[in-house]
């Protein structure tokens, strides 16, 4: 175990994405829970009250960048931080995470370590864990 | 009309109107009457000093004399000035440019209109890039893939111990995601490449012609009637959706072509399509036409009629693809240069003789196919100038008999190949090297 144990929200409708990232955050000894549509993800996020939250960009039924902005105007869980996943790497990109309000962005494909080292930074940052 | 035309009868206009006799202004303006004369019937031209002249006779500015023609290349020249960055456009003005020197001016004005052409064309590719659904959702399904077996492939590959059987379901999931890997970057390179149905509309005036022809399915029934004739061409031409008089004109020479063809050989002359496919080369001679137009006309057939797809490409002497009919199989570059080692590019070397040839395209699961080549004289050749050549290859899928030896291996463009060892490989390929070519046994 390297990191913070911490309640992981994993918002990602690859499956195999989400059994890979899951597999390693779970033997860091986190408690992590996968979602995989955009339109209920909210709910996701009220039901599980995570720690953190990995939010993937292109999602069916609703985009990443919504769903975010929607999470920093609510009233449940504003402050909690968002690594944001995305295909696309370019400033604009970035650029509309960060406006979004989210905490780090990671282009796919990411290596495991990196996502690894992105939460428990995050988690280190907010103090925002079990 | 040119520009000066305008301007001298501008000047007329202004001199009735003042009720001042020709003579009178010519002297005032100290040039002849006689060349006044010319000039208010615009047969000389007129700028600069004797311009400015007779503007400062007629008491108007020069540049109202100048209205029109002259007026849009003025406003151009102001346009490319405000638009160059740093330039400084206090030594002269646009009028007295346009005026001293009209021909400079004119060039200015067209280059500049050119430069906004280019510069949509390059914005509208740019945006096709950006947002084409399809281009949107094939890269986000390579990334997707290539990300889920990075991931996966580097828990199998760490130290630390996994179960047994989270160990074969990461392997199970690199398989799986290597096949949807090889399957989505075929499909995006079939794109590329210009063979999916989901054409996003072209950015020259040659891509929107072959689009509108993808549109139709190759085959216009107006055109197959006996009453058919330029009118029709022309209704159609109009109808068709095409962003440019250029593509217009290129559809118009391809549907004049066609109805050439469907005249000289009518759809009733081809009763038995697969006797034909069987060998053209027979059928062309037993109905006293070249090899080339029967493959041409073959290919504007509807499938209901030949019973199989049929493919067809036709290149200029340059190597230029100026026809293009892809069938599923057989990938023919949207744009770029093709696979030289089509059979259509060997018949530049055995000129006047037609070739048939067993091919396959470099790629998963392709098809054999027959390809049939016939070079046809375009343009006659006559004391002024040399004959203009172009050649034909119709494709058509291979019948299980007809495969007795190994396919040449071919490809679509270099760029999206994957023969490992082709020698006439132009630039190294997108996808890496993973098939040797096959030698040529031919038939």
């Amino acid at each position: 175990m390297t990191g913070v144990q911490a309640k992981v929200l994993l918002i990602e409708d690859e499956p195999n994405i989400s059994e890979a990232l899951t597999f390693v955050l779970a033997r860091d000894g986190h408690d992590v829970r996968t979602h995989s549509d955009g339109l209920t993800a909210l709910d996701a996020i009220k039901d599980y009250g995570p720690d953190i939250i990995v939010l993937d960009v292109m999602l069916p039924n609703r985009s990443g960048f919504d769903i975010l902005a929607d999470l920093r105007a609510s009233d449940f869980a504003p402050q909690t931080p968002v690594l944001m996943l995305t295909a696309r790497g370019q400033k604009k990109d970035r650029d509309m995470a960060i406006d979004a309000g989210a905490s780090r962005f990671m282009t796919k494909p990411f290596a495991n370590d990196d996502v690894r080292q992105a939460i428990n930074a995050l988690l280190r940052q907010t103090g925002n864990h079990a | 009309m040119p520009a000066s035309a305008l301007t001298g009868t501008r000047i007329r206009e202004h001199r009735l109107a003042q009720k001042m006799r020709q003579a009178d202004l010519a002297r005032d303006a100290g040039i002849s009457a006689s060349y006044l004369n010319l000039i208010e019937h615009n047969r000389r031209r007129i700028a600069g000093k004797v311009l400015a002249d007779i503007a400062r006779v007629l008491g108007v500015e020069a540049s109202s004399l100048a209205e029109g023609a002259e007026r849009s290349v003025i406003e151009a020249i102001q346009t490319a000035a405000a638009e160059a960055p740093g330039f400084d456009a206090s030594a002269a003005s646009a009028e007295d440019v346009a005026s001293r020197y009209p021909d400079w001016a004119r060039l200015i004005a067209d280059q500049r209109a050119r430069i906004t052409q280019l510069e949509h064309s390059v914005n509208t590719l740019t945006d096709r890039l950006a947002h084409d659904p399809f281009l949107t959702d094939a890269l986000h399904e390579v990334i997707s893939s290539v990300t889920s077996i990075r991931s996966s492939s580097s828990i199998l590959s760490s130290d630390e111990p996994i179960e047994p059987d989270w160990q074969k379901r990461f392997q199970q999931n690199i398989f799986n995601d290597s096949r949807r890997l090889a399957e989505s970057a075929q499909s995006l390179a079939s794109y590329l490449e210009g063979t999916s149905g989901e054409t996003a509309n072209a950015g020259t005036p040659l891509e929107d012609c072959f689009g509108a022809l993808q549109a139709a399915e190759y085959h216009f029934s107006a055109l197959e009637s006996p009453d058919a004739n330029a009118e029709t061409v022309a209704a159609i031409v109009g109808q068709a959706a095409l962003s440019s008089d250029a593509a217009r004109a290129i559809l118009r020479s391809n549907l004049e072509r066609y109805l050439s063809l469907a005249q000289s050989m009518p759809m009733a002359a081809f009763a038995d399509v697969s006797s034909v496919l069987a060998d053209p080369v027979s059928y062309a001679r037993h109905i006293g036409q070249p090899l080339a137009n029967v493959l041409q006309r073959l290919s504007y057939l509807p499938q209901e009629v030949v019973g199989q797809p049929i493919g067809l490409v036709q290149c200029d002497a340059a190597g230029a693809l100026v026809a293009r009919k892809p069938i599923k199989g057989f990938d023919v570059p949207r744009i770029g240069s093709a696979c030289s080692l089509w059979p259509v590019y060997a018949s530049w070397s055995r000129m006047g003789m037609p070739i048939k040839s067993l091919i396959q395209q470099d790629g998963q699961g392709r098809p054999a196919l027959i390809a049939y080549t016939a070079t046809t004289e375009v343009i006659p050749a006559s004391f002024e100038r040399a004959c203009v050549y172009e050649a034909v290859m119709l494709v058509r899928y291979a019948q299980s008999g007809e495969v007795q030896s190994t396919p040449q291996l071919v490809g679509a463009t270099c760029r999206v190949c994957a023969i490992s060892d082709c020698p006439a490989r132009r630039e190294p390929s997108v996808l890496g090297s993973l098939r040797s070519s096959a030698p040529d046994d031919g038939l």
